[in-house]
């Protein structure tokens, strides 16, 4: 066994003890035999435990593993440390889609919820890809880019909770990011989408690694480097918007989860993806996790706890990296 | 581009027309768009009969003459700030939203407004003046912006981490403020609505201060553009330059955040206009961006009182409107 | 047509005797089977009969009908206005989204209803407190909650009405539906006649010309409820004028110093939201004097929670006897 396989494994394991802890901790404390009973043969607790915790834990693992693909995904392509989907606007630009379809139709199904982000997160995409196109920016710029994107596009969202006053709170967990409320319902229109992207990222994953050594090398690799370019980047967005349409721009995750797991497994992607799909599933679980449990019955959104978890450690890997 | 260069070749003509567009949207800002339907003879009115018992002429007095003396002066702060920052760090980009000065008093303001802890006990322009000075310390500690050997990357980064972070924790205490969301948001977004004379007697000390400050750092920064071994060679302190440059660029951004609210890209562009404008010398750069910004601003908000009357759009909204369309022009012409 | 044709004399074939004695042996097994639960239906016929007799009510709401068979007695509201729809008929709810703070609920209500278990906050109620209280009714509002309205039926029938942004007449409305949902017709239409009769009395009492205008200021600004929010609707409903000319469909609209000038109201009834607001800024002002608020000193501070975080029959007795307590004096 190698080091590797020990570090997804035990990786796995802390994954499914904290889903268990995650299952028996909330406003209601539930012992453990209560949970295993109840995930059995439903009874009294089956509201909380199969409708409630057991959806919202599958939905956090799988947009937590989403976020951090389409980090590992952009990051690669762009060849830029600081590119992941919620700096480049990405994330900001299916926020805004949704977050004005919600507040001019505030009763529209969650069914559109999805596509409509996905429209905003390409539209997003696609600017960032001219511009990367037209100029090649060096990585500090187009993180520049990417603030004053986000900085035009929150400005954008204010002014229109100004205009519409009565919903101001809805939109906003809205925009940090929260896991309440979501429940199997959201857990099905998710998965067709990530059962398709997450083979296909690890099919491009390898592709990458020969892209990672500069496009000429990949060229005479025979890499058709276009192509992979445009597979990885839609590919990555449609990651990132699919887990904003669910829970809303949840931060910090596609920014720190490949940063983390290239610390632990160096720069291959191949090996990279997997360690930060469950780095990213990690992170919003816990998130989530403490989101219900710092002051039941009040919940915060996961999203404010994803960056206060996550803002400090990106400092302090900040202060270690060497390689500018 | 040709007006623009040519423009450049007359010394004269620039500046004259400059001045023009700030004096007549300062003219303007102080009757235009109003509930009692004032109109340019007021002004007259109170220059040559003043009635204290009269509610226009005390409405232009009272409300109009401070709220555009500030707007001016903020937009005049904001220029110079915005063209500080880029001179230090050679970077076409540094702004006051870069260096999370707004998101840090933005965050400390919406701590304070629902009661978070000891932020409470501040009143709130206490409180969001340190938060400006907080986020932008933040990052020019974290980023090692005081260092000799600072990269602009890592105060890039240390930006957005903190942004990101003071963002996220100002939309959680808008979620927990519930009713007062909106009022808060409001500020958020930039407004003058709330100036009056006690704001502008605690904004210009403070900006004649920073200022003073910052013109003194003009030739430092003229020889800090030909690159810092140069500049070092010529003997000029690069700390000591930085430490000053800083010290003015927070004082001028926290003030008028704190007074206004974030106003955004004004910081950004005015600077580059004035480079546009004019050739690169900090000495001329430095009063040419600062009176670029207070024309911005004194017409945004004149603009921001006109789209929904009688509401008013907050001013920061307006100047992201004209920045990002600006700003997209400076990425396809190749500037950045 | 031919396909018709075939299975027609399929069946017709199929209809000898041996086939026929199958069908019989097959029909009568089932009917065996089925026995108990039809005997079972039988039985409850009548029975649910005289359930449905004693209370059967369905009630239009926000996201469709809702069928209530037996009068609900564990109810979890989840906005501060249908705690007062609850109040006023004397029924108690076992839990209310209060934001953690039972001083959230203005006292005239706090006094009618028994102790209650705080289930979250209004945003984002924690949907495991509620399921652990195994209510029978959720009234639940409309605009904030209709993202988990599957969620709440799938805990107990949900009601979902409007509570916030709605007029004085809305709003007795919402809780007429809710009076039914709990069976206190009777008790509502009594408490609504001596709610209505007291509202009259007040409307004769204040009848003037003068202009009344509510706003809440912050100490980042001033907003005036105009007569299609709440407080001014109930300003309305007593007969007193608006100074609002324009702009009145927008409920709430934040007003500058220099509006309020315009807008220049008789009476001025502000509910804070902070300590320190604008207001004390402005009074400082050269211009405060030019008020007709200053001059005849009719700027009337009252309760935020009162006059605008909730909405209701005795949210609306206390406004309205807040204002005649004012100008009597």
């Amino acid at each position: 066994m190698t080091r590797y396989t020990q570090l997804l494994l035990s990786g796995f394991l802390l994954l499914f003890l904290l889903a268990g802890v995650s299952l028996t901790m909330g406003a209601e404390s539930l012992p453990i035999k209560t949970v295993l009973q109840t995930l059995m043969h439903g009874g009294d607790q089956d509201f909380i435990v199969n409708y409630y915790r057991l959806p919202r834990i599958l939905i956090s693992i799988l947009v937590g593993m989403g976020l951090a693909i389409s980090g590992v995904l952009t990051q690669g392509i762009i060849r830029n440390p600081l590119a992941s989907p919620d700096l480049m606007g990405i994330s900001g630009g299916a926020g805004l889609a949704a977050c004005t379809v919600l507040l001019i139709w505030p009763n529209i199904g969650n069914v559109w919820l999805p596509p409509i982000a996905l429209l905003g997160g390409f539209s997003a995409a696609l600017v960032i890809w001219l511009l990367n196109r037209w100029h090649d920016p060096s990585p500090a710029r187009l993180a520049l880019v990417g603030i004053a994107i986000s900085a035009f596009l929150s400005s954008c969202i204010n002014f229109l909770l100004i205009l519409h006053p009565v919903e101001i709170n809805s939109a906003m967990i809205w925009l940090t990011g929260s896991l309440w409320g979501r429940n199997w319902d959201y857990v099905w229109p998710m998965l067709p989408w990530l059962t398709v992207l997450v083979p296909f990222s690890f099919y491009l994953a390898w592709s990458l690694d020969l892209f990672a050594l500069g496009e000429d090398t990949a060229d005479a690799l025979g890499v058709n480097t276009k192509g992979l370019q445009i597979a990885a980047l839609l590919s990555a967005v449609a990651l990132a918007s699919v887990s904003v349409a669910v829970c809303g721009t949840i931060g910090f995750v596609g920014l720190l989860a490949p940063h983390l797991a290239r610390l632990l497994v160096g720069s291959r992607h191949k090996l990279v993806l997997p360690v930060a799909a469950l780095v990213g599933a990690l992170l919003v679980l816990s998130a989530d996790t403490l989101a219900r449990n710092l002051a039941p019955p009040l919940e915060l959104p996961a999203g404010v706890l994803t960056a206060i978890i996550g803002a400090p450690y990106f400092l302090f890997l900040l202060h270690r990296y060497k390689g500018y | 581009m040709n007006i623009l260069s040519s423009a450049r070749q007359s010394k004269t003509l620039t500046p004259a027309l400059l001045l023009s567009t700030l004096i007549l949207g300062f003219i303007i800002s102080l009757y235009g768009q109003s509930e009692f339907s004032l109109q340019a003879n007021d002004l007259w009115q109170i220059m040559i009969a003043p009635d204290s018992q009269d509610i226009k002429q005390q409405v232009i007095l009272s409300l109009r003459l401070p709220r555009s003396l500030v707007a001016c002066l903020i937009g005049f702060n904001l220029g110079v700030a915005g063209l500080l920052m880029q001179g230090l760090t050679r970077n076409p980009l540094a702004s006051p939203t870069l260096f999370a000065i707004n998101s840090g008093a933005a965050c400390l303001m919406a701590l304070n407004s629902i009661g978070f802890a000891f932020f409470s006990a501040l009143p709130s322009e206490l409180a969001t003046f340190s938060g400006a000075l907080l986020g932008g310390l933040l990052v020019f500690s974290l980023g090692g912006g005081l260092r000799s050997d600072s990269n602009a990357l890592r105060l890039i980064l240390a930006g957005i981490a903190v942004n990101g972070l003071l963002s996220s924790l100002t939309r959680a205490a808008l979620i927990i403020a519930d009713d007062t969301a909106y009022s808060i948001l409001h500020w958020l977004s930039g407004s003058f609505s709330e100036i009056d004379w006690h704001s502008w007697s605690q904004l210009w000390p403070l900006s004649l201060v920073a200022l003073l400050l910052a013109f003194s750092t003009s030739r430092g920064l003229n020889l800090n553009a030909l690159g810092e071994q140069t500049a070092n060679s010529l003997g000029i302190n690069i700390t000591w330059l930085r430490v000053r440059v800083c010290l003015a660029v927070l004082l001028l951004t926290s003030i008028s955040v704190t007074l206004a609210g974030p106003i955004v890209f004004v910081g950004l562009i005015a600077p580059h206009l004035a480079r546009a404008l004019f050739n690169n010398n900090h000495l001329v750069l430095l009063p040419a961006s600062g009176l670029l910004g207070a024309a911005l601003v004194c017409w945004a908000d004149l603009l921001s009182r006109s789209i929904i009357p009688p509401a008013e759009t907050p001013v920061g909204i307006i100047t992201a409107l004209i920045g990002t369309p600006f700003f997209i022009f400076l990425v396809l012409k190749g500037k950045l | 047509m031919r396909q018709n044709d075939e299975i027609t004399k399929i069946s017709d074939d199929s209809l000898d005797d041996n086939v026929y004695h199958y069908h019989l042996i097959y029909l009568v097994l089932l009917m065996s089977l089925l026995s108990p639960l039809l005997f079972a239906a039988l039985l409850l016929l009548p029975l649910s009969f005289i359930s449905q007799q004693s209370h059967a009510v369905t009630i239009e709401h926000d996201a469709g009908t809702l069928t209530l068979d037996k009068t609900p007695t564990r109810i979890v509201t989840l906005a501060f206005s249908f705690v007062d729809a609850l109040a006023v008929t004397g029924v108690s709810p076992v839990g209310i989204a209060d934001d953690g703070d039972k001083n959230r609920i203005i006292k005239s209500v706090r006094d009618l209803i028994g102790d209650w278990q705080s289930v979250g906050s209004r945003y984002q109620p924690s949907l495991e407190a509620i399921a652990a209280l195994k209510p029978d009714l959720i009234i639940a509002d409309s605009g904030r909650h209709h993202s988990i309205y599957k969620d709440l039926s799938l805990i107990a029938p949900t009601l979902m009405l409007q509570s916030r942004g709605i007029t004085y007449r809305e709003n007795l409305a919402v809780m007429q539906k809710i009076s039914r949902a709990v069976d206190k017709s009777a008790q509502f239409k009594k408490r609504l006649k001596k709610h209505q009769k007291l509202m009259l009395d007040l409307k004769n009492q204040l009848h003037n010309n003068d202009t009344y205008q509510f706003a809440i200021v912050t100490d980042k600004g001033m907003w005036l409820h105009s007569p299609s929010s709440y407080a001014g609707s109930v300003i309305k409903e007593l007969g007193l004028n608006s100074p609002m000319t324009n702009n009145i469909n927008e409920p709430y609209l934040q007003s500058s110093f220099e509006q309020l000038l315009k807008t220049n109201p008789d009476w001025l009834l502000v509910g804070q939201y902070t300590e320190h607001t604008v207001l004390d800024k402005w009074q400082k002002s050269p211009l405060w004097k030019m008020l007709s608020v200053a001059k005849s000193k009719q700027l009337i501070h009252v309760s935020a929670s009162v006059w605008s975080l909730t909405s209701g029959m005795l949210a609306a007795e206390q406004i309205a006897q807040e204002l005649a307590s004012h100008l009597k004096q």
